[in-house]
């Protein structure tokens, strides 16, 4: 079959509209990663479940590789063509579908932004479970895909917990829908049931297994009373003691945010104060509910600090924590990581016990590659953490000579002992290392996928 | 990085930046609830949703041509060309870049390389045969002024009213001098008066327009010390350096000094105000709500709300895509449906949005026009 993608487009589905110049195709060759570019063939920006599944089934036909696109904003490179074909942008589907109060679910679009749903639930005094920082740009689907986390995370961990169901396309174009949803008119009330939880498949899977085209999310009332607080501990081990202990006592079930900095973040936002006098970790949590029950918690997190050798820190919570949140709930550090320059970012899921090696990793890149400026901090999850390392970088001189320092700062921290995270193409190599489980990945790959077409590269796949 | 271009030097200034840009996407199609962005690209949301069109789209462009890879120069000018500039994707940008002024550079370049779409080289035609945009008779011009006694001989402020209240809205301009000489101002003009040059600049035509804004200071220099009043938001920045006030800041001055009062003929109506994208953050957007409030004009929408996102009024969209301009012109009539009558603080959106009404919509009028309609002046004694 012919493999010039905007022709076959053009011949076969004439309706569809297709981006082909190239001016029309800059803003598809990368996303908010240093991964670098991909140059694809055509895009079309979709606006039914019917044509993204009509592309699909045409494309499987063509062996054209497929990637798809919400907001772009992920770190890792997922909607990066690198293989070229054909981007599909997904941000024109955006609908919200169905506000089921009495159920708890919101069913949307998967190119629905998380700040167009959350303005849409604030009216009935409601919101959802996990939402990222980048709530403004990023799409509900790429949350999906990507396994979003960020403001809810303590109390729900991932976004793909607060998954009800979904309906996606397969790359021959077939449509499933998964949850209680598999039941034609049941609809989505319950994530498990009737066997394994096919949901699961399309979570994380960064588009290797299929293109989401509805998302059903649990609703969660919108937190009565909100306030910050932070305590600065004298060394990280001491702070991942005192978040250990937290999260084992079910501290996190109030804490809508919650996120660990390390001693040059600290230093850097409080420049006035002598360096010794500053906790060398510190850990800022946003906590909402009800009232009597925040009052309370906070009660129990403040003696719980102080039995771990913390002390509360007001200072950092005034000039940082507390100025973020204000400016925009959702907004904890975005404008902060691209401030001075474009950034590396990996993150990595962590073993709460390994935050004082996550932090002495960052360390030892500080040392190794001089020419970048590294940073690390991590966010609370219900359990365990997720962890993120930085480099920043010159993009115009700094860009080639960057890569191979993520590289080896990502194998570093699997040896660690954490665990890709956000995967895409920044983490395919590490994901290829997991022998039986890649192995596994493999096999679901070739059974639903069989001509590669969807995303290749992607998971390393 | 290409820091010298000597083929592109307009965007060689700004590589620094375009390197800078993280791909957010903030300034695409952003929505951010608490900052009143719904949507931030008028043009994404009203005319076409493909990214060429958005702030990153133009950066991702521009570090393209610098990089000397191959791009059809006539999609790229039509692509630029449409913005509106209303400035949105700069306000929302979390790092601060300046996608609008990329997009400015870009005109320019396209501009040297004879590359201005057609409906945009008739503007620029217009505007170097006929000192205006709208393709009217340059003897036109003072048509606005006709029967009003202006003190041309020794007046005490200049009114300016700009291209758009000149020829597309005579009667605003007539109402702020009415509004001026009712508080008792010797109000003057411009004899043959120019151009400020604005709408060259909002085409990239930087050249035209530094060489308008000259023209006219160089005229201001018979009349030195005297204060302009203007009407046009969008020349503003024109007539930076000249002790000029637009006649909303002028208003709220003379109320505040006593200059001016006004007494209500009845009760006036309740309004929403439309505050435009041409000054937005600046005094002079926000003194047409003020001047309403201390007047106790009951408004509508007392916090701006959505506040950039454009009425199509403005940049390429009005002549490059008509349908479009229409299309914002009716959403932002739908967005201030509140009130029975809209008080645009910019005259050349307020003609805009004149033209799209339908029946049903709401009344439109200027701050001098609601001013002359709604009530009674006396000077101080
Ligand atoms: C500065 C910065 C801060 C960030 N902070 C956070 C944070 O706090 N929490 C967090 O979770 N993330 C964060 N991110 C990453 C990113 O914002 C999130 O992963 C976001 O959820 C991605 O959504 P998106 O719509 O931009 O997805 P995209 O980047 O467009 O896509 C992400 C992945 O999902 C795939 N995909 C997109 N849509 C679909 C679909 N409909 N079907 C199947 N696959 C699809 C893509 O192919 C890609 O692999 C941050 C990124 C940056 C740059
Ligand atoms: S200036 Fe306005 S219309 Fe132009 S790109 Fe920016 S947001 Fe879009
Ligand atoms: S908002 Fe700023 S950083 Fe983000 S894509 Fe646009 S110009 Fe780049």
């Amino acid at each position: 079959m012919s493999t010039d993608v905007s022709d076959w487009l053009a011949a076969e589905l004439p309706g569809v509209t297709v981006l082909t110049t190239s001016v029309d195709l800059f803003p598809y060759e990368r996303d908010a990663s240093v991964v670098p570019r991909g140059i694809p063939e055509a895009a079309v920006q979709v606006r039914s479940p019917e044509e993204v599944a009509a592309l699909l089934a045409r494309a499987n036909a063509h062996r054209t590789p497929v990637y798809v696109r919400g907001g772009g904003t992920m770190y890792a490179g997922g909607a990066v063509p690198r293989a070229g074909g054909l981007v599909i942008d997904v941000s024109t589907l955006d609908r919200l579908l169905e506000v089921d109060v009495a159920r708890g679910v919101v069913v949307v679009e998967p190119g629905m932004k998380f700040g167009a749903l959350l303005a849409a639930l604030e009216p009935y005094g409601l919101t959802v479970g996990v939402v990222p920082v980048t709530a403004p740009a990023a799409t509900v689907g790429g949350a999906a895909s990507a396994h979003a986390l960020g403001t809810g995370s303590p109390r729900n961990q991932s976004f793909a917990d607060e998954v009800v169901g979904l309906e996606a396309v397969l790359a021959d174009g077939r449509v499933i829908r998964t949850g209680t949803a598999a039941v034609a008119g049941a609809g989505w009330f319950q994530r498990y049931a009737m066997g394994p939880d096919l949901t699961g498949l399309f979570l994380g899977g960064d588009a290797t297994l299929g293109v989401i085209t509805k998302v059903a999310l649990w609703l969660h009332p919108l937190p009565e009373r909100r306030t910050t607080v932070c305590f600065g501990f004298p060394d990280a081990v001491r702070g991942a003691h005192f978040v250990l202990a937290l999260q084992n006592a079910a501290l996190t079930r109030h804490v809508w945010y919650g996120a660990g900095y390390e001693a040059l973040t600290i230093r850097a936002r409080l420049p006035a104060a002598g360096a010794d006098a500053l906790p060398r970790f510190c850990l800022g949590l946003d906590l909402g509910g009800e009232h009597a029950l925040v009052d309370h918690d906070l009660e129990k997190l403040h003696t719980l600090a102080r039995q771990h050798g913390g002390r509360d820190f007001p200072e950092f919570d005034a000039a940082y924590f507390r100025t973020l949140r204000e400016q925009q709930s959702w907004w904890y550090s975005f404008a902060g990581y691209f401030a001075r320059s474009r950034c590396a970012l990996m993150m990595s899921s962590l073993p709460t016990d390994r935050l004082p090696a996550l932090l002495a990793t960052v360390d030892r890149q500080r040392g190794r590659w001089p020419h970048f400026t590294w940073g690390g901090a991590v966010v609370l999850c219900r359990r365990g953490l997720h962890g993120a390392v930085i480099a920043f970088y010159d993009e115009a001189t700094q860009w080639e000579a960057v890569q191979p320092a993520v590289a080896a700062c990502g194998r570093e921290l699997v040896e660690i002992g954490c665990v890709p995270y956000k995967s895409g193409k920044l983490w395919a190599a590490e994901v290829e290392r997991c022998g039986a489980y890649h192995g596994a990945l493999r096999d679901l790959k070739a059974r639903l996928d069989p001509q590669g077409i969807l995303s290749p590269g992607n998971l390393g796949l | 990085m290409p820091t010298d271009s000597p083929t592109l030097p307009l965007l060689a200034a700004f590589s620094r930046e375009l390197y800078h840009c993280s791909d957010c996407s903030y300034c695409v199609d952003a929505v951010w609830a608490a900052r009143g962005i719904d949507r931030v690209c008028p043009t994404l949301a009203h005319h076409d949703s493909r990214p060429a069109y958005s702030g990153r789209g133009y950066l991702a462009a521009a570090r393209a041509w610098l990089e000397g890879r191959a791009l059809d120069e006539d999609v790229l000018a039509e692509r630029v060309f449409t913005c509106t500039g209303c400035g949105n994707c700069e306000t929302v940008c979390p790092i601060g870049l300046h996608p609008h002024a990329v997009n400015a550079a870009l005109r320019g370049e396209l501009l040297a390389r004879e590359r201005a779409p057609e409906p945009i080289a008739r503007l620029l035609d217009s505007i170097a045969a006929e000192d205006n945009p709208f393709g009217r008779p340059r003897q036109a011009r003072p048509a606005w002024s006709s029967n009003l006694a202006l003190d041309l001989a020794t007046p005490g402020a200049l009114y300016y009213p700009g291209c758009a209240a000149a020829y597309a809205r005579p009667v605003e301009a007539r109402a702020a001098v009415t509004v001026m000489q009712a508080a008792g101002v010797r109000v003057g003009g411009f004899a043959d008066e120019p151009c400020c040059g604005a709408p060259a600049r909002e085409l990239g035509d930087h050249v035209a327009a530094a060489a308008s804004a000259a023209a006219l200071a160089t005229m201001m220099d018979l009349h030195a010390g005297t204060k302009i009043v203007h009407s046009g938001l969008e020349c503003r920045r024109q007539l930076q350096g000249l002790p000029a006030q637009t006649f909303g800041e002028w208003c709220l001055q003379a109320l505040d000094t006593g200059r001016l009062r006004a007494t209500p003929r009845g009760t006036p109506p309740l309004v929403a105000i439309f505050d435009g994208c041409q000054a937005r953050d600046t005094p002079a957007a926000a003194a047409s709500r003020a001047v309403l409030a201390k007047l106790g004009v009951s408004i509508a929408n007392p916090d701006v709300a959505n506040h950039g996102v454009c009425c199509g009024a403005g940049g390429g969209m009005p002549a490059m895509q008509p349908a479009g301009a229409l299309r914002m012109a009716r959403a932002k009539l739908a967005e201030h449906a509140a009130a029975p009558t809209i008080v645009g603080a910019d005259v050349r959106c307020l003609a805009h949005l004149d033209a799209a009404r339908r029946p049903g919509d709401p009344a439109l009028a200027t701050l001098a026009e609601f001013l002359v309609a709604h009530f009674d002046f006396g000077a101080r004694t």
